[in-house]
């Protein structure tokens, strides 16, 4: 057979290629244009999308898996939840609510992204809802300017948080100290604590700086006292004023002194510095109530206890300070916002809130049962009195991640390492925090306390 | 048989080099079907590269929180680029992190490629160990590195046991960068080896024998014979280390978060956190315009050496 007989492959014609072409450029088209948002409302059945914390505990995750979803879907068989959990849901929310989509339910870390997202027109009022699911009397009324924007709701919330302190009872007990109740008895237990060889507090800030905010916020509120604290978030106090320079100087007197992780604490992370308490080697721990969760889900091996933080200063009443620790909203692209708000009453329901206890957190409820609060642990029904008795007395404290500005909140927690490390002083560290507070009320992005 | 082809007369006469219209049309057409091959990709890196680049200049001259319009604020974030002391500092330690990556890796990994290119034996071996942390995954090394350095848990604990009080490694603001750069040199290192023993292996050895016959020392033959037959070679490492300390981000992400304050703060991450925690998209965009100026400048070094070397 002689080879110029033989058919050669050809080269593609142009007619071929370019109908693999517009056949790439269909199929791609195709798969780009699906619509985001969860189902369509003209179809019988409708599908809702959320977005969870990759980093919730097993606990948690299973709560949300079962109670929260199944629990719904049950409930209501033409709703599907299409829940995905990921590592940083914020940034993915914000990232495709300016792209037009997102998912039908936001969730947001405390309440300050609740103004943020109200304020760009990102969400839906609640209004249609509010009364229809009781919402308005449901939660406390502390709670309620946190879930708004301008008077109007947007938010229902998933858990409070209270910012307290941890005590090892067991090293307390031995070396004979009591439970500090005034800030010169906290000195005096930090620094035989010290003397012990132990760490007074443990403190972790290399991997997030947000127990720096912790302290912070229990500088200011037990500084100035609730009815400061909310001057202060006013404006009618200013940031670079005595109280809260004062505040920030016994911060740093507490590092300077050794009592913050022995001045190690930039060098740790958050983990590292809960071992630090859960082994014993720490016998203090400043931090939220969202900590009681795992430590009764997984026990340490000594007795320990929750306290008040106590007043900076004899002149004012210490306060509690608390925050909405987590809030559910819905999307203003969603095209099922009755399903959506179906879904929100399910999760804010008083039921459910306090199934949650345990798994996510203390419930935000105007009706907080202290006996409920017992059944699952002392610990939580002393805090459950700290609250009772700080919410009759008004002594509610502001905790910095629901109540201060966004911008000076970022700035604050970072740039207080530079405060314990002695390049900054106090008085540069107050006048930005002045400055910030001043940029945000001039910009707008801060309206908490607009009115009073 | 002989094969005619049409070259317009200023081609023939060397006036100016030949171009696709001076082709023959068969040549044209093959040309035409490589651009049609090649369009697809172009065109998606029109979208994903060109498209957002030119929309980051654009946004740098704007004020956006990400959610609502931008408003176009001129040169105010240019200016405020010049007066921000964090962004300073982030420069700073930028060209800290890049004078590090210019010494410790080139003079490591030239040093062993040298030392290995001698071994009889074991030399794969060595190699894969060195390389080995190239391909961890960053974010599980700089994990591991977290731990190895904390003061709690890591060598410190160990160091403490014979009597040494070791610094706080990633708490101690004058330490902490240094400790992250030695973490990303531990990474890169391997890889500066592997390309430099992979270049050793084209070096004329007549030429180093005829030299050492010569009498040349083994100073001279590494500076005056192995070095310059390398040169194409540090050039592309020394871009490599111009660019990669410049977008460096991982592992002060996850060792330190630019911290403690802002002693370990570079471009990048602060960057991340003017873009996404002070939800200030105008004025990160300002950060990254600033970015793709100096990796602009870098390809302009490179292009510069890599003319020095054809010359």
């Amino acid at each position: 057979m002689s080879l110029t007989h033989r058919r050669v492959p050809r080269a593609l014609s142009k007619r071929t290629m370019l109908v693999c072409i517009a056949a790439l450029i269909a199929v791609l088209a195709a798969a780009c244009g699906s619509s985001s948002g969860g189902g369509s409302s003209g179809s019988s059945h409708i599908t809702l999308t959320i977005l969870f914390h990759s980093q919730d505990s097993p606990l948690q995750k299973a709560f949300e898996r079962q109670t929260l979803i199944q629990g719904f879907e049950k409930a209501h068989p033409n709703i599907t939840v299409d829940a995905t959990w990921t590592a940083n849901p914020r940034d993915v929310i914000v990232q495709q609510l300016a792209a037009g989509g997102g998912p039908d339910i936001l969730i947001t870390d405390g309440s300050a992204d609740v103004q943020y997202f109200a304020q760009q027109k990102q969400v839906l009022p609640l209004t249609k809802w509010e009364n229809q699911y009781g919402w308005n009397t449901l939660y406390p009324s502390w709670a309620m300017p946190l879930l708004s924007f301008n008077g109007t709701m947007y938010a229902i919330p998933n858990k409070t948080d209270i910012l307290v302190m941890y005590y090892n009872k067991n090293i307390f007990a031995q070396h004979g100290w009591s439970p500090p109740t005034t800030w010169s008895q906290l000195l005096q237990v930090s620094a035989e604590a010290k003397k012990a060889g132990l760490q007074a507090f443990a403190l972790g800030t290399s991997d997030i700086p947000n127990a720096n905010e912790w302290w912070i916020t229990a500088a200011i509120n037990d500084t100035l006292g609730a009815t400061g604290t909310k001057q202060l978030l006013s404006g009618q106090i200013p940031w670079n004023g005595p109280q809260v320079t004062s505040a920030i100087s016994a911060l740093k007197q507490l590092w300077d002194d050794g009592y913050l992780n022995s001045g190690e604490a930039a060098g740790i992370t958050l983990n590292e510095a809960t071992s630090e308490f859960l082994d014993q080697k720490s016998a203090m721990l400043l931090e939220g109530t969202w900590e009681l969760g795992s430590l009764v889900a997984d026990p340490p091996g000594f007795n320990y206890g929750v306290l008040e933080i106590p007043a900076f200063n004899s002149a004012v009443q210490p306060d509690l300070p608390l925050a909405v620790g987590q809030t559910m909203l819905i999307n203003k692209y969603t095209k099922n916002p009755d399903a959506a708000a179906e879904f929100l009453a399910w999760v804010g329901s008083a039921e459910n809130l306090n199934k949650a206890l345990e798994p996510v957190g203390i419930p935000t409820l105007a009706d907080l049962s202290i006996a409920k609060l017992a059944a699952v642990n002392p610990n939580y029904a002393t805090v459950g009195q700290f609250y009772s008795a700080a919410s009759s007395s008004g002594n509610l404290g502001y905790a910095s991640w629901s109540y201060f500005p966004a911008t000076l909140r970022t700035w604050m927690m970072t740039a207080l390492d530079e405060v314990y490390d002695g390049q900054m002083s106090v008085s540069a560290y107050v006048d930005k925090l002045e400055s910030l507070y001043q940029a945000s009320v001039a910009n707008g992005s801060y309206t908490l306390f607009k009115n009073g | 048989m002989s094969v005619r082809v049409n070259v317009s007369p200023s081609v023939q006469a060397g006036l100016r080099p030949p171009s696709l219209l001076d082709a023959p049309a068969h040549r044209r057409r093959q040309s035409v079907t490589g651009w049609l091959f090649v369009a697809p990709s172009l065109a998606l890196n029109m979208v994903i590269v060109l498209v957002p680049a030119v929309a980051t200049v654009v946004l740098s001259f704007t004020s956006w929180n990400g959610l609502s319009s931008p408003r176009f604020t001129g040169l105010d974030n240019y200016r405020m680029l010049l007066a921000d002391p964090e962004f300073h500092t982030a420069i700073v330690d930028n060209l800290k992190w890049l004078c590090a990556y210019l010494v410790v890796p080139i003079t490591l990994g030239f040093t062993t490629a040298l030392f290995m290119s001698s071994l009889r034996r074991g030399g794969a071996v060595l190699r894969t160990l060195l390389f080995l942390p190239y391909v961890l995954p960053t974010v599980v090394t700089a994990q591991l590195w977290s731990m190895l350095l904390s003061p709690v848990n890591g060598v410190n604990t160990l160091l403490a046991d014979v009597g040494i009080h070791a610094p706080i490694w990633l708490g101690n603001p004058s330490l902490t960068l240094w400790s992250v750069v030695a973490v990303d040199i531990w990474r890169f290192w391997g890889l500066v080896l592997v390309i430099m023993i992979g270049s050793m292996g084209k070096v004329d050895t007549q030429l180093v024998e005829a030299a050492l016959i010569d009498g040349a020392g083994r100073f001279a033959v590494v500076r005056k014979i192995i070095i310059p037959q390398l040169r194409s070679t540090l050039a592309l490492i020394v871009m490599l280390c111009l660019l990669w300390s410049f977008t460096a981000f991982d592992y002060v992400f996850v060792m330190t978060q630019g911290g403690p304050g802002y002693a370990s703060q570079i471009l990048a991450t602060y960057m991340y956190s003017i873009a996404f925690q002070y939800n200030e998209l105008g004025y990160a965009a300002t950060l990254a315009v600033c970015l793709m100026v100096i990796a602009l400048f870098v390809t302009i070094i490179y292009r510069f050496l890599r003319r020095g070397e054809s010359q």
